[in-house]
C-alpha cells in the first residue's frame, strides 16, 4: 500500500510540481490540473475495458511485534483505445482540484476488440464511465494519491473475492495454543470490468483515511466473456479499499515575508544595458 | 561513563531515529488493521483445520487458498500442512476442508464522487473545540 501510495503521489507530483515550482499562474495550474485529471480518467477507462494486472503480498513477519510488509503493484499494458469522450470538466479554483469524467461507448471499440474473447455486440448501448481527480498543488496531491491508493486496494480486494488468494503461515504450537510466527497473503491476477462506485473519508486532515468502493457487474461481464465468474447470486460484486496519505517532504524554508524561498541560479540586480 | 560510550550511544540512537519509518496516524491505523486481519485469518485457518495436539511443540507450515465471499466472510481451503515447509509443486488437494469464517464487521459508509467531498474534513483545533463546548 505504501509503495502504491508513493508511486501515485509521485505521479501526481510529476503532473503538478513543475508548475508549482515555477510559480505558475492560476490559469496554468488550472490547465495542468484539468489535463492531468483527463489523462487519469482515460487510464481508468483502459483499466475497466482491458483490465488491470495485480500482484500483491501482505506479510506479518513477527506476529508478536506486528511487523508488517505490504506491497500492491498494478499494471495496465500498452493498449489501443479510441472514442473516449469527456463530460464537462469541473474545477475548484480555491482547492486547485479538477474532476474529469471520461465515457466510452463499447460499440466505439467494436473493431479493435477481440470478438472471440469479448462479446461486446451483446451490449451495444453499454457506456463505461470513469471519474478522476487531479491537482497541481503538492499539499492536496497526497490526499488525491490516498484515493488512488485506496482504489488499488479495492482492486486487490475485488480480486480476492473473484479469484481468491493464497495464505501461507509458519506457526508454532505450544501447549495446543498458537504462537504464530509469520503469515503471508498473496495474489497474482488480472481484473477487468471494475467500476468506481465512490469514495469516502474517515478522520480529518492529514491523518484521514480514504475508502474507495469498486464493483463489477458479474452478470454482464459473465455474458461478455462467455463464462461464469464465480458462484455468485447477486448482480454486483463489490469491494472496498483503503489508502492513507504519505508523509510529505519537509516544507521549503520561508523567507522573512512569509513567502516560499525559491532557489534559482539567477543573480538578481540592476543591469545597465544602455550606453 | 566514558565519553566514547556516550557518543556511541548517541550515534546509535540517531541511527535508530533515522531508520524508524515516519508514518502518519492513518497509515499506522491501516497497518494495525491489516496485521490484525492477517493474524485472525491465520488463526481461523490453523485452529479449524489443523490438529493442534498432533503438532504440539512443533512449528507447522500451512498453505491455504481463501476466497473472500463478502466483506467479512471467507471460504478457506487448506492445501498443505507440513512440519518441513511448504513445497511448491502446484498440486491440489481434492479432499481439502472448506469452512466459512467470519472475520470482521464493517460500518456502512456514504460514498461520494464529486469535487465537494474529494478532500477530507479539515482537522479541528482542539482549543477551539473546548471553547465551543464551554459556550
Amino acid at each position: 500500500m505504501r509503495i502504491a501510495a508513493a508511486i501515485f503521489l509521485g505521479f501526481a507530483f510529476a503532473c503538478g510540481l513543475a508548475a508549482q515550482d515555477q510559480q505558475a499562474s492560476p490559469a496554468a495550474k488550472k490547465l495542468n490540473s484539468i489535463n492531468c485529471a483527463k489523462v487519469l480518467a482515460e487510464r481508468n477507462i483502459v483499466e475497466t475495458v482491458y483490465g488491470v494486472k495485480i500482484r500483491f503480498t501482505e506479510e506479518v513477519n513477527n506476529i508478536l511485534e506486528g511487523s508488517f510488509q505490504g506491497n500492491v503493484e498494478t499494471k495496465t499494458g500498452k493498449r489501443t483505445i479510441k472514442g473516449i469522450e469527456f463530460e464537462p470538466v469541473k474545477y475548484d479554483p480555491a482547492k486547485d482540484i479538477a474532476q474529469a469524467t471520461a465515457t466510452l461507448k463499447l460499440s466505439n471499440i467494436a473493431d479493435i476488440v477481440d470478438k472471440d474473447k469479448f462479446n461486446i455486440a451483446k451490449f451495444p448501448d453499454k457506456v463505461i464511465r470513469r471519474t478522476a481527480f487531479a491537482t497541481s498543488s503538492p499539499d492536496k496531491a497526497a490526499k488525491i494519491a490516498a484515493i488512488r491508493a485506496a482504489e488499488i486496494d479495492a482492486y486487490k480486494n475485488l480480486y480476492k473475492k473473484i479469484g481468491g488468494f493464497t495464505l501461507e503461515s509458519n506457526t508454532k504450537v505450544e501447549n495446543f495454543v498458537l504462537k504464530s510466527e509469520s503469515v503471508k497473503a498473496s495474489v497474482i491476477g488480472a481484473l477487468m470490468g471494475a467500476e468506481f462506485v465512490g469514495f469516502s473519508w474517515e478522520g480529518e486532515g492529514d491523518d484521514a483515511i480514504a475508502t474507495v468502493k469498486l464493483r463489477i457487474n458479474a452478470k454482464e461481464l459473465s455474458e461478455m466473456i462467455g463464462e461464469k465468474l464465480i458462484d455468485f447470486d447477486k448482480e454486483f460484486i463489490e469491494a472496498e479499499g483503503q489508502g492513507a496519505q504519505k508523509v510529505s517532504a519537509a516544507p521549503k524554508r520561508k523567507n522573512e515575508d512569509g513567502k516560499q524561498a525559491v532557489k534559482t541560479d539567477v543573480i538578481e540586480g540592476n543591469i545597465n544595458i544602455t550606453p | 561513563m566514558p565519553k566514547a560510550a556516550v557518543l556511541a550511544a548517541m550515534f546509535l540512537w540517531a541511527c535508530i531515529l533515522v531508520s524508524v519509518p515516519d508514518l502518519r496516524a492513518g497509515q499506522k491505523e491501516l497497518i494495525e488493521k491489516k496485521v490484525k486481519e492477517l493474524i485472525e485469518l491465520n488463526k481461523i485457518v490453523v485452529e479449524k483445520n489443523v490438529d493442534l495436539k498432533k503438532y504440539d511443540k512443533q512449528t507447522v507450515f500451512i498453505k491455504a487458498r481463501l476466497q473472500q465471499v463478502s466483506d467479512n466472510e471467507y471460504n478457506v481451503k487448506v492445501e498443505e500442512v507440513s512440519v518441513d515447509g511448504i513445497k511448491d509443486d502446484g498440486r491440489k488437494d481434492e479432499n481439502a476442508i472448506v469452512i466459512k469464517a467470519k472475520v470482521s464487521e464493517k460500518a456502512d459508509r456514504t460514498f461520494h464522487l464529486d469535487l465537494e467531498n474529494v478532500l477530507p474534513p479539515e482537522k479541528k483545533e482542539s482549543g477551539g473545540k473546548e471553547k465551543e463546548n464551554t459556550k
